[in-house]
């Protein structure tokens, strides 16, 4: 399995307390089940310490780009050693 | 107007200029200084809350007296962005931006500034921006971190093209529950303010990207962003104002 790093941003960050992490994958889709299973879960419990609750993935309301390329626009969507995942939810407050 | 990138013609075309800034919390403040120190010609400053102690720390603008007559922003901010350029034309209105009253407050507008402090209403204020072809420019600031990125109608990727609307996200977060340093919407809003300028005077070096920034410890990311097809928005779909 290649070794991606996932670089977590603003409220993501804020959330998990984390800036980046590594984690084994083949593919995005992959790396993104990951992600919302391991952090995305964490990332929610957080929120409901604050008096809030969703259930559905919050990976599914991020901005998510591999190597800075929109993972939507993604056409091969294997992943290598060294790829990096950029995961940004809006900034809210002003 | 010594920069050979800004010039007389520059600083005659931002005269010219209207500017809405909406919300004038700690981005909003800092955004409407920096406008009318540079010249701007008009600035709409649309908030409709009153200054409080708590906001002082951030929000440059005001002061303890403000917070202790509990002023509504809106005055206040032209009250004292009056006595900093006299040639500038500054309205306070003490309005919220909503769905019924967007469309009104962008009347004559050049660029749309984000001063606001939730997702919704900026969701509204992107489709009035793209309804009425005004550009609008993103920002957000929170703890440590903010955001910006420029939505030139037709041109770049929308707020709804990178960010998918949902209705919890709304209350994701809120400077009043988790904090802000006031040095990041200052930078936030030096940014927005930076980026209205360049729109205005037709300057190539408009940034394209999603810049992301953190203080603590310093990161600063430009991510490039890019429009979603199937977005509603840019097809004309103006959900955050029909559906009001």
């Amino acid at each position: 399995m290649a070794k991606v790093t996932v670089r977590f941003n603003g409220i993501w960050r804020l959330y998990l307390g984390i800036d980046s992490v590594v984690i084994a994958a083949d593919t995005v889709d992959e790396a993104l089940a990951k992600i919302e299973q391991n952090y995305g879960k964490k990332f929610k419990e957080e929120w409901q310490k604050k008096g809030r609750k969703f259930t559905r993935n919050i990976i599914k309301y991020s901005y998510i780009t591999v190597n800075r390329k929109d993972v939507r626009r993604l056409e091969d969507r294997s992943l290598k050693d060294n790829d990096i995942i950029d995961i940004l939810l809006a900034v809210p407050g002003g | 107007m010594a920069l050979p990138f800004w010039g007389k013609v520059g600083q005659e075309k931002l005269f010219s200029s209207t500017v809405a800034v909406i919300g004038c919390g700690a981005l909003g403040c800092n955004i409407a200084d920096l406008l009318v120190r540079a010249g701007v010609g008009k600035i709409r400053i649309i908030d409709r809350d009153v200054v409080e102690y708590r906001n002082l720390h951030r929000q440059v603008l005001f002061n303890e007296e403000d917070a202790r007559k509990q002023i509504p922003k809106a005055v206040a901010a032209e009250k004292h962005l009056k006595k900093i350029n006299s040639d500038v034309t500054v309205e306070g209105i003490v309005d919220n931006a909503t769905a019924g009253n967007i469309e009104k407050l962008c009347t004559g507008v050049n660029v749309l500034l984000d001063g606001l402090d939730n997702l919704e209403s900026r969701y509204i204020l992107n489709d009035a921006a793209l309804k009425l072809r005004i550009p609008y420019i993103y920002g957000g600031a929170i703890a440590t971190q903010g955001m910006t990125m420029n939505i030139i109608p037709g041109v770049t990727p929308c707020l709804r093209c990178v960010f998918p609307p949902f209705l919890p996200m709304y209350d994701l977060a809120d400077n009043t529950s988790i904090g802000v340093i006031g040095m990041i919407p200052a930078i936030i809003g030096a940014i927005e303010a930076t980026e209205a300028i360049k729109i205005i005077i037709g300057s190539a070096e408009i940034n394209p990207n999603l810049t992301v920034i953190d203080l603590w410890p310093i990161t600063i990311d430009n991510v490039r962003v890019e429009k979603d097809p199937e977005c509603p928005a840019c097809a004309g779909r103006y959900e955050f104002l029909n559906d009001r």
